[in-house]
């Protein structure tokens, strides 16, 4: 296990956009809207995350997509 | 982006009812009934596209779960990790396993055929729990002679190869007449051999001679009544017949509304006739009600289970998920004995695209036509068709979507005088039928709507006498039509959408905002009645046409249309000559399906410059339309602010998302090409 990989939405971006996320468990990603399973497995990666900055993180990358995408069509 | 792109990833169907229960009530599913559903969903693949079948009566809990998997590349391989892991069929799960086996390897092109697969299990999770139905669709809307037979054919060969059932299921097939559209067949493999058949568009007044003609033992008139009712409420209802291999004592009425209840006022109609019928409680109705929504995870707050977050986060950059649950449709059931019921289905689904998918090819039939005459006619015949398998069962057409409701007595209208207008050949009762259907709805003023929720107009009224003196309807109707329409001429000869007395609420909500706007004088709406009552209109037209040409539109973002009707209206002379200049310098930029229709309309009445001009337009035309006879939806309605007087940019566009007015227009072009001798 490392330390200090990251913590907050830069953390849960940095752990969500990192190599390990296709090597996850499955029992770290519940059927349910649970995030717990995931935070418990990100701090053996060395992360320090929340539910909260999790769904953050994830909101925040769906937006970037999204904008990118809009741009490419011309809409924004 | 087609569904044949989507990313190859596994989606927990769990995770969609954690998107549902937010916005489902106990009354509706209760705390035990949700575990068994959960546990339930655990077992399914990792499709995340579920429904729930929920019935609507007071006291029952019982739910049933669906899954829809898709003819994609992505399900079949979700699928066969699915059956890898699976280990060995329980008991009686044998002929799924089988039937899932062949649709992920898409044996004997099950899958290249059919579009998807419904898996339906009754009270999962219960100790009453069943092997589950698999319903296969068999006829699109639009196939019909020679497709619909092939249809039948090819779903029956599968249904063979398969052993879903035994060779009864291709007499029954054959059985049920070729005028009838077979929307689903579903094998209830947890009830013995029954068999259902789903057919769709039945008007009301067919539907006893079907009952009979099957043999069903009940008391077909009062299931009529029902189905009449279902019909007037919705415009669409499909009929789901039981054999075993005779007609089940049970028949079910599915009555499908598009849109959030928000956005259709026909839903809450038809819930709150449940209640009074007594079939669905205040409870549920408010539920379903209330129910519908499409859930972003862009937008701050919105939860995303977990497993699907990953799964979207390694997805390639374009692929940007939403969910959305929705009321789906409704089932009345009648039995034999006169019990009735009524249940709801709800979907639960991810997507995985902003964009519409794209519709899957079909093959066409026959060659291409040999000539540029036959090539024009062959398009408005397959355009006349389109528009005919979409006509609802209550005899109305329907488009666009606006809050007030989808239209029907106004695209009712346009669409009939089109079809009357174009010259073809069509059902004998199809004028009848559509006359009869809005002179129900002709309000005392003597004048049509938009639809039933709101005022009549000068517009609407309009193309209902069009349609009914083209159709030779000559009742005392039409003289008080005429009378209503000409309420609504302004000193100058300017016509008014809504005449000053009339008065603008929708749905029995009066309004008291500044409505001045929708009363003023529109000159899209003054092209299209100078067709009918000529001057002081024509000559309120010769005086307003723009400088450029055209007549500016209120109510349209484009002014081809009112352009095109005026210039039709007009006789020949320096106003219509302007007209087909304008027409002609507007037919150098690319032109979407409906303004091309209605460039093709007014350049058709030039000389040899802009007839060849119309020519080149109509070919163009013909080479877009889509295997089903219609084309992309382009007839870009405005929706203005009642206060607003003239049009700008930022109105809101309503395009005709059924498609509908488009193919209407694009019918009326090419049989105006046809007549007028630009092609040969």
């Amino acid at each position: 296990m490392s330390a200090g990989r990251g913590s907050g939405v830069q953390g849960a971006i940095d752990f969500l956009t990192g190599p390990e996320l296709n090597d996850l468990p499955r029992a770290a990603l519940p059927p349910r809207i649970d995030y717990d399973p995931l935070t418990r497995h990100a701090r053996d990666l060395g992360y320090d995350l929340s539910p909260g900055a999790l769904q953050e993180a994830f909101r925040l990358l769906m937006r970037a997509r999204l904008l990118a995408s809009r741009k490419r069509s011309g809409i924004e | 982006m087609s569904l044949a792109q989507e990313p190859d990833v596994d989606l927990a169907p769990v995770g969609a009812l954690g998107l549902l229960w937010p916005a489902i009530p106990d009354s509706l599913v209760g705390a035990a009934v949700r575990s068994r559903l959960e546990a339930a969903a655990a077992r399914l693949a990792p499709i995340a596209r579920i429904a729930l079948e929920l019935r609507l009566g007071e006291g029952r809990d019982e739910v049933d779960l669906h899954q829809f998997v898709s003819r994609s590349a992505a399900d079949a391989a979700a699928l066969k990790r699915y059956l890898a892991d699976g280990g060995p069929a329980a008991p009686g799960e044998e002929i799924v396993r089988r039937f899932l086996h062949a649709w992920a390897d898409d044996a004997g092109g099950v899958r290249t055929d059919l579009d998807g697969v419904y898996l339906e299990w009754d009270g999962p999770g219960s100790r009453f729990e069943r092997p589950p139905a698999i319903f296969l669709p068999v006829q699109g809307r639009h196939d019909r002679g020679p497709e619909a037979a092939g249809c039948r054919n090819r779903i029956a060969e599968h249904i063979g190869r398969l052993g879903l059932a035994g060779g009864h299921v291709a007499e029954l097939l054959s059985s049920i007449p070729a005028g009838l559209s077979i929307s689903y067949i579903g094998f209830m493999l947890g009830r013995g051999d029954l068999v259902r058949v789903n057919l769709r568009g039945v008007r009301p007044d067919d539907l006893e001679g079907i009952l009979a003609g099957i043999g069903w033992p009940g008391d077909t008139g009062r299931a009529a009544a029902h189905f009449a009712c279902l019909v007037g409420l919705t415009g669409r209802v499909a009929i789901a017949l039981d054999f075993a291999p005779a007609i089940q004592a049970t028949i079910g009425f599915e009555a499908a509304l598009p849109d959030f209840p928000a956005g259709e006022p026909r839903w809450s109609d038809l819930l709150d006739r449940l209640c009074a019928d007594g079939l669905c409680t205040d409870g549920k109705r408010d539920a379903l009600l209330q129910l519908g929504a499409r859930l972003y995870p862009e937008e701050k707050g919105q939860e995303w289970p977990a497993s699907w977050m990953a799964a979207a986060v390694m997805a390639p950059p374009r692929f940007i998920p939403w969910f959305e649950r929705r009321l789906s449709h409704v089932k009345v059931s009648i039995g034999a004995d006169g019990a009735v019921g009524a249940k709801a289905y709800v979907s639960a689904q991810h997507h995985w695209s902003r964009e519409s998918a794209a519709e899957p090819a079909r093959p066409k039939i026959g060659s291409d036509p040999p000539s540029d005459k036959a090539s024009i006619e062959a398009a408005a015949a397959r355009a006349a068709e389109f528009l005919l398998a979409e006509r609802d069962q209550d005899d109305f057409w329907r488009d666009f979507r606006l809050a007030n409701g989808v239209s029907d007595e106004w695209v009712t209208a346009f669409v009939g005088y089109a079809l009357v207008a174009s010259g073809l050949d069509l059902p004998e009762d199809l004028a009848p039928q559509t006359i009869r259907a809005l002179l129900e709805r002709q309000r005392p003023e003597g004048g049509w709507g938009y639809n039933r929720a709101s005022p009549a107009d000068a517009d609407s009224t309009a193309w209902a006498l069009k349609f009914l003196r083209s159709a030779g309807y000559r009742g005392p109707e039409v003289e008080r039509a005429d009378a209503f329409l000409r309420s609504h001429l302004l000193p100058g000869g300017g016509v008014s959408t809504y005449a000053a007395a009339t008065r603008i609420s929708f749905g029995g909500a009066a309004g008291v905002r500044d409505d001045s706007g929708w009363r003023g004088g529109h000159d899209c709406v003054a092209a299209n009645v100078a067709g009918l009552v000529g001057e002081p209109v024509a000559g309120h037209l010769r005086s307003g046409q723009a400088q450029d040409g055209a007549w500016t539109a209120y109510w349209w973002r484009d002014d081809v249309f009112a352009t095109a009707l005026a210039g039709e209206a007009l006789a020949p002379g320096e106003a219509r000559t302007l007209a087909l200049a304008w027409a002609a310098r507007r037919a150098e930029s690319p032109t979407a399906a409906f303004d091309r229709a209605w460039l093709i309309r007014i350049l058709a009445l030039g000389q040899s410059a802009e007839r060849e001009r119309a020519r080149t337009l109509a070919l163009a035309l013909a080479a877009e339309q889509r295997p089903d006879g219609g084309w992309d939806a382009s007839a870009e309605m405005l929706f203005p602010d009642p206060a607003e007087a003239s049009r700008h940019p930022a109105m809101a566009v309503v395009p005709d998302d059924r498609r509908l007015f488009t193919a209407a227009s694009a019918l009326l072009a090419l049989a105006r090409a046809r007549d007028s001798g630009i092609v040969r």
